[in-house]
């Protein structure tokens, strides 16, 4: 436990002392302050406007954030050969694997908190309710989906090994992700055998990320803020991430360096 | 061999596990949105729409079409027309996001009390009414139309009234309020409404009015109790 705490820390400092990090926050910072000005635009509707749109930098940069830790570990491991130092040393490979995401997954939480935090100021300043709990709620499954997303990313970097392959998989499960759903909900009114299993597969090994969309239920009176949602939402993602967590410690316990 | 075949054996329950709660999550999701919140084989008539469906910023995207529908509305040049397509572009906007019930509110007001064209404010109210049936507040809107379109006034500032009381109302409202109390109340009643607008509104444009038709009124000298209004000024 403990040299998973250690990689895990190592990680998370590792992530404030790269310097595209620190601007990607800056940026995220300033997208979220930009909401308070494009607000001005959205009269009469200023709030929602503020909250739409911080939710929307909360996710994005979320997931930015994600895609350049992967990046930068990557380009670590492979080209400046850090992992070969790491893996010489008393740690056994799946402590590595699960230090490393939870090292990354502490670096997301503190970037979603700082925008979430400014996120609530914008909204007060706004003249709305900076502790609604469907905010905090949102924002909160936002770092879910993050973390669902890390998983699957965990896994194609052992797979893959290349950084840009690595990236496009990524980019490509996000948009797979958020749009399972809807091919699912599509090819059971109006597919035939052969699409809907093409569809299933893909529904059942991306991860689904509309099931953490609250942003855009946000101001829906049948929205799902409740707790029997949350278990389940709960209970999928720490089922996924176990299975592609196991599943990449395997892989990376028998490659050779 | 056994360790490993109990392995493989958790790890298959537990996909399957995730499976199967994915299945309920989405049903939940499936049930508790509109038909078209999903893509369908109608959605690439609106490609916007269709890329903020797909990746989950339509509340963003809708807010986006009600900057465009402002910039119209605002525009002097459409007064000309009517403002023709300003029904399309509250379509539009609620069609991305159903869950914007100011966006029925206001439009609908706009589209009955400025424009008079009460058909398309009741399909707007009736829209929203069936994608957000909890929104109780779209009805006090429905019926105050439906007595403007018949002439009955004493019914539809009822309702009026009634509207202003929840801080969501749209500002048009309570512009549209004074305006009516200027031509049915005393000078007295209408100023000391302007006078409490004035205090209370968070619209600008609400408070320029008020503070131009407190002047107005005033310079008219038809005021009774002049100690009461400026008490109620100051």
């Amino acid at each position: 436990m403990r040299r998973i705490a250690a990689v895990a820390e190592y990680i998370f400092k590792q992530s404030f002392r790269n310097k595209i990090l620190n601007v990607l926050i800056l940026f995220a910072v300033f997208a979220i302050g930009f909401s308070l000005a494009i607000s001005e635009l959205a009269r009469e509707a200023e709030v929602k406007m503020v909250v739409d749109f911080g939710l929307f930098a909360i996710s994005l940069f979320a997931f930015l954030t994600i895609v350049l830790s992967m990046t930068v570990q990557l380009f670590e491991e492979t080209e400046l050969k850090t992992l070969t130092l790491i893996i010489v040393k008393p740690i056994k490979r799946y402590e590595y694997i699960l230090g490393k995401y939870l090292g990354m997954m502490m670096t997301v939480l503190m970037n979603i908190l700082i925008m979430l935090v400014i996120l609530m100021l914008i909204v007060k300043f706004r003249g709305g309710e900076p502790w609604d709990i469907k905010l905090i709620e949102a924002s909160m499954y936002s770092f879910l989906s993050v973390a669902i997303l890390a998983s699957a990313a965990m896994f194609l970097s052992v797979v893959t090994t290349s950084v840009p392959g690595c990236i496009i998989f990524l980019i490509s499960i996000y948009a797979m992700g958020h749009l399972t759903i809807h091919l699912k909900n599509l090819a059971d009114k109006t597919g035939g055998a052969v699409v809907k299993a093409a569809v299933d597969l893909i529904y059942y090994v991306v991860p689904n990320l509309e099931l953490f969309n609250m942003k855009d239920k946000i101001n829906s009176s049948q929205a799902l803020f409740d707790l029997n949602y949350l278990g389940l939402v709960l209970g999928y993602t720490s089922l996924y991430i176990i299975v592609m967590l196991v599943l990449t410690s395997i892989i990376f316990s028998r490659k050779e360096f | 061999m056994v360790k490993k075949t109990v392995l493989i054996s958790v790890l298959i329950f537990m996909a399957a596990a995730a499976c199967v709660i994915n299945n309920q999550a989405s049903q939940r999701v499936i049930k508790s949105q509109p038909d078209w919140y999903f893509l369908s084989l109608h959605s690439y008539k609106n490609f916007p729409q269709l890329f903020s469906v797909g990746f989950g910023f339509r509340s963003l995207a809708a807010d986006m079409d009600y900057i465009q529908f402002l910039q119209y509305y605002g525009d002097a040049e459409n007064s000309g027309t009517r403002y023709r397509d300003l029904y399309k572009y509250i379509d539009t906007m609620t069609d991305t996001d159903p869950g914007f019930t100011f966006a029925y509110t206001y439009g609908a007001a706009i589209l009955a009390f400025n424009l008079h064209r009460y058909d398309e404010a009741i399909n707007l109210i009736k829209k929203g009414l069936k994608y957000n049936p909890g929104f109780w507040k779209l009805r006090f809107y429905l019926g105050a139309i439906i007595y403007r379109q018949k002439g009955d006034t004493i019914k539809y500032t009822g309702l009026l009234e009634e509207a202003i009381k929840f801080d969501d109302h749209p500002a048009i409202i309570e512009r549209m309020l004074g305006n009516i109390y200027d031509i049915s109340k005393t000078p007295d009643q209408a100023v000391m409404y302007w006078v409490n607008l004035y205090k209370t509104t968070k619209d600008i444009q609400s408070r320029h009015l008020a503070l131009s038709r407190i002047q107005a009124i005033m310079k008219q000298g038809k005021i009774n109790d002049l100690k009461a209004v400026l008490k109620a000024t100051q």
